[in-house]
């Protein structure tokens, strides 16, 4: 089962894209500036406004971000390639006509049913983390981080 | 009541360049320079050679010489030859404006002429007022014009201005009454020496088979008492009868004119002759025939003409020509075009328009919907219209007066049928207008005004006017018919929006919709207008209305009244017109903070997402927001003119191509809403200097 991450109550106003975590650690892009959160309990977040949309940091064609001694691929506004498939075959659904995340088991059990507002409508994403033990669900307003 | 379908008139209204200058000035954004003192008038050699290029492209040379257009700029950047867009542009101008002013504002105002590719070009001359005299196939400005030197002691037969009112009093020092000239030289002598401007070729001819002289004739008169006796107003005259039943009366004691019989002419007053021997009236009034249908009657005083009216076969006046107010006496320039002046309509219209010194001062239309209204008490009148006036700061104001069903549709709506179908569209013009114009329109002109309907409903509902659904469908009813009537594309041409699109106009457009909806509205008064020959005056209309936004403000709703209301008029106000932009921001995000002095602050210059215009997504976010917690969540907003929003629309780039154009601003959440933009720092600043005063809102 995946539950529901608390995210500060305010991170960003207009996200551009995320990263997929690496050693618990998630980057997303916004128009105010680069956003660091590890994840725990609880997410702790460090904003850097110096990088607004990423600024220079940011290949937009290539969606890969250079910061802090480290590559991320973002998956956002430009695109990306989410994993919509874990390793012992769960699989994500997102219907964005509904607005519904699922994630469901091989045998069909619903592992997660989440239902969404997108104020937006420009793009969205879902996506497990490398490690299948995260579920991220991104939308240009919000991001909803769950976990195992 | 019988009808006399009137072949008349039509105004075609060019603005000169210069005037379209001051038009620019209210189109933030547009680059034309700005001139202080701008010449009224193109030479007209200048005409003439745009007139020629205009054949060369096949634009009827009529046309192009009303319009007085530099057509060759037509093939710049505007304009794209070999599209067909030439062709068929030319084509629908030569064919729309020839087959008649109706079909055009139909055309126009349905957007089936395909103008557009000419617009900037063709028409940026300026408004030109032209009504062309049609009755009965004649040009009856020129005929008119031609009327009062032929009899009037005015310097203008000279090819003199009109206008020169010191001249002409010095012109009039040097003319003798013909009293005095008849006490001088005896009235034979008289009338001999002027005979030859007085009496017709005919009449002299058949004078000298039986004189040596026309002096010898008319002394044979009253030697031998030949003269019959006849009675005016209780006193007796002398009349000399001529042949072919002309005449001339004298007075009593034969020492004076008192009217002249020639041809179709009739003429009587106080007669002189000026110091380079013209015969004319100085005071009292001429009637000629101008056709076979229609009559003119001038009055003259002091040489001038003081009051010009044209009447039909059944002596009803359909239109009359008096001084502007203020002025003695209507203004002819030295090209016989009128050019301070009122014209008066009085058929099923009233049209009143009323120019100085070619610019128009006041332009009134109104339309009764019951052809008996004259007779009805006034709470039983109805009708609608509109009126432009020009206020002393060179600004115009316009007022529309509608009808009862136009109340009742704001009010309720529109009951019954679908106005945005033939049938229902038929049906709603059948109540707004009088019945002849439904039954002008063919099937297709049915098809594209239900569609003008839908467009325009679509644009007043979309945010920014605060309607109703019934007052959008109301107004969007209303500017429609007023393309029927003409007064819509004139309107819109003067305040320089398309009310079916929101879309500011260029001055190219502004001046053909001027001219495409003067020319509809004189078309409609007197059933069609077979256009087109040069004419007589130069209007223009000089700046365009300043205080939109207040007039929206102060907007009268009062239409529940009984009889005709006015409202100022917010549909055209676009280019000043506001809209109101939200922001949902708590305290981590403000961007947004009422300054010291009261005004509103834009914090930082990172991009700044704005709402522009729809209240319920902004709720909708707040909602949300505070949902999750945001601290300090609110709506926030203010207002700017909508021809800001309009160029960030213009520039704005889809959000995933901002990164590489991050000059731009960035249009965002499409499929949610219209008019969600991101503004970059460049466009903040622009912001900041047209955030509206005092309109800035927390809640």
């Amino acid at each position: 089962m995946f539950k529901q991450l608390t995210l500060p109550n305010y991170i960003f106003e207009r996200m551009i894209g995320f990263s997929l975590p690496k050693r618990d650690k998630i980057i997303v892009i916004s128009y105010e500036g680069i956003h660091e959160l590890v994840l725990g309990a609880p997410v702790m977040v460090t904003h850097d406004t110096l990088h607004p949309e990423g600024g220079t940091l940011y290949d937009s064609q290539s969606r890969i971000l250079s910061y802090d001694n480290d590559k991320f691929k973002i998956i956002g506004l430009h695109g990306g390639e989410p994993i919509l498939q874990s390793n012992t075959g769960e699989k994500i659904h997102l219907d964005k006509q509904k607005q519904i995340l699922r994630i469901v088991q091989n045998d069909s059990k619903v592992l997660l049913n989440f239902s969404y507002e997108d104020l937006s409508g420009d793009w969205n994403y879902a996506t497990f983390s490398e490690d299948f033990k995260y579920v991220f669900l991104a939308i240009p307003y919000n991001l909803f981080i769950f976990q195992r | 009541m019988s009808k006399s379908r009137i072949k008349f008139l039509s105004v075609l209204l060019l603005i000169n360049l210069f005037c379209l200058q001051n038009l620019y000035a209210f189109s933030p954004g547009l680059a034309l320079p700005l001139s202080p003192n701008p010449p009224l008038v193109m030479p007209q050699n200048q005409i003439r050679a745009y007139t020629e290029e205009g054949s060369q492209l096949g634009v009827d040379p009529r046309l192009s010489g009303l319009i007085g257009a530099p057509i060759s700029a037509a093939i710049g950047a505007n304009y794209q030859p070999g599209v067909n867009a030439g062709t068929t542009a030319i084509n629908a101008i030569n064919n729309g404006l020839l087959r008649g002013a109706v079909s055009l504002g139909m055309e126009y105002a349905t957007q089936k002429a395909n103008l557009n590719p000419l617009l900037s070009s063709l028409t940026s001359r300026a408004i030109t007022g032209a009504i062309e005299g049609a009755l009965g196939g004649g040009n009856i400005f020129q005929g008119i014009f031609k009327g009062f030197t032929d009899s009037a002691l005015n310097i203008a037969r000279l090819g003199v201005s009109g206008n020169d009112a010191w001249s002409q009093a010095q012109y009039l020092q040097r003319v003798i009454n013909f009293s005095d000239i008849i006490r001088q030289k005896g009235l034979a002598k008289a009338l001999e020496d002027t005979a030859t401007q007085i009496l017709h070729e005919d009449s002299i001819s058949s004078i000298l088979k039986s004189f040596q002289t026309v002096g010898a004739f008319i002394q044979d008169q009253i030697t031998n008492n030949k003269t019959t006796t006849v009675v005016k107003g209780g006193k007796n005259y002398n009349r000399i009868q001529l042949s072919n039943g002309q005449w001339i009366d004298l007075d009593e004691g034969k020492l004076n004119i008192d009217e002249l019989k020639i041809g179709n002419q009739t003429e009587r007053g106080t007669f002189g002759v000026d110091a380079y021997g013209n015969f004319g009236l100085l005071n009292g009034y001429k009637t000629d025939q101008l056709d076979a249908t229609h009559t003119v009657r001038y009055d003259f005083a002091q040489g001038s003409a003081v009051n010009i009216q044209v009447n039909d076969a059944d002596n009803r006046t359909l239109l009359e020509i008096a001084p502007k107010n203020g002025d003695n006496a209507i203004r002819y320039n030295a090209n016989g075009e009128l050019e301070s002046y009122s014209i008066e309509t009085f058929q099923s219209a009233k049209v009143f328009l009323e120019v100085q010194d070619g610019e128009i001062l006041n332009y009134s239309y109104y339309q009764p919907l019951d052809p008996f209204e004259f007779v009805l008490p006034a709470q039983e009148k109805d009708g609608f219209g509109f009126s432009v006036t020009k206020n002393s700061n060179g600004t115009y104001t316009t007022e529309r007066t509608f009808s009862n069903t136009f109340r009742q549709i704001f009010k309720a709506g529109f009951q019954g049928a679908d106005p945005f179908t033939v049938d229902g569209i038929k049906k709603a013009i059948t109540l707004m207008l009088p019945g002849q114009y439904v039954q002008q329109m063919n099937l297709n002109q049915l098809v594209d005004t239900a569609q003008a309907v839908k467009n325009r409903y679509d644009y007043f509902t979309s945010g920014g006017f605060g309607y109703t659904n019934n007052e959008a469908l109301a107004w969007a009813l209303y500017d429609t018919a007023g393309d029927i009537v003409g007064f819509t594309p004139l309107l819109e041409g003067i305040y320089g929006v398309d009310t079916q699109s929101g879309k500011l106009l260029t001055g190219g457009e502004r001046a053909l919709k001027i001219g495409v909806g003067a020319v509809t509205i004189l078309g409609n008064v007197f059933g069609g207008a077979a256009i087109l020959h040069k004419i007589g005056f130069v209007p223009k209309v000089g700046s365009v209305l300043q205080d939109a936004s207040t007039s929206l403000r102060t907007i009268n709703t009062q239409l529940g009244e009984v009889g005709a209301i006015t409202l100022t008029d917010a549909n055209f106000l676009s280019a000043q017109r506001t809209v109101r932009v939200y922001r949902v921001e708590g305290t981590p995000n403000t961007r947004l903070i009422l300054g010291e002095s009261g005004e509103m602050v834009i914090q930082g210059d990172k991009t700044l997402f704005l709402n522009f215009g729809s209240r319920a997504r902004a709720e909708e976010f707040l909602a949300q927001k505070i949902a999750q917690g945001m601290p300090g969540a609110t709506i926030k907003s203010f207002e700017v003119p909508k021809s800001f929003l309009d160029q960030m629309k213009a520039v704005a780039v889809p959000e995933a191509r901002g990164t590489l154009n991050p000059g731009r601003p960035i249009i965002v959440d499409i499929t949610k809403a219209p008019n969600q933009l991101g503004l970059r720092k460049e466009q903040i600043e622009l912001l900041k200097k047209n955030i509206i005063s005092d309109t800035y809102l927390e809640q």
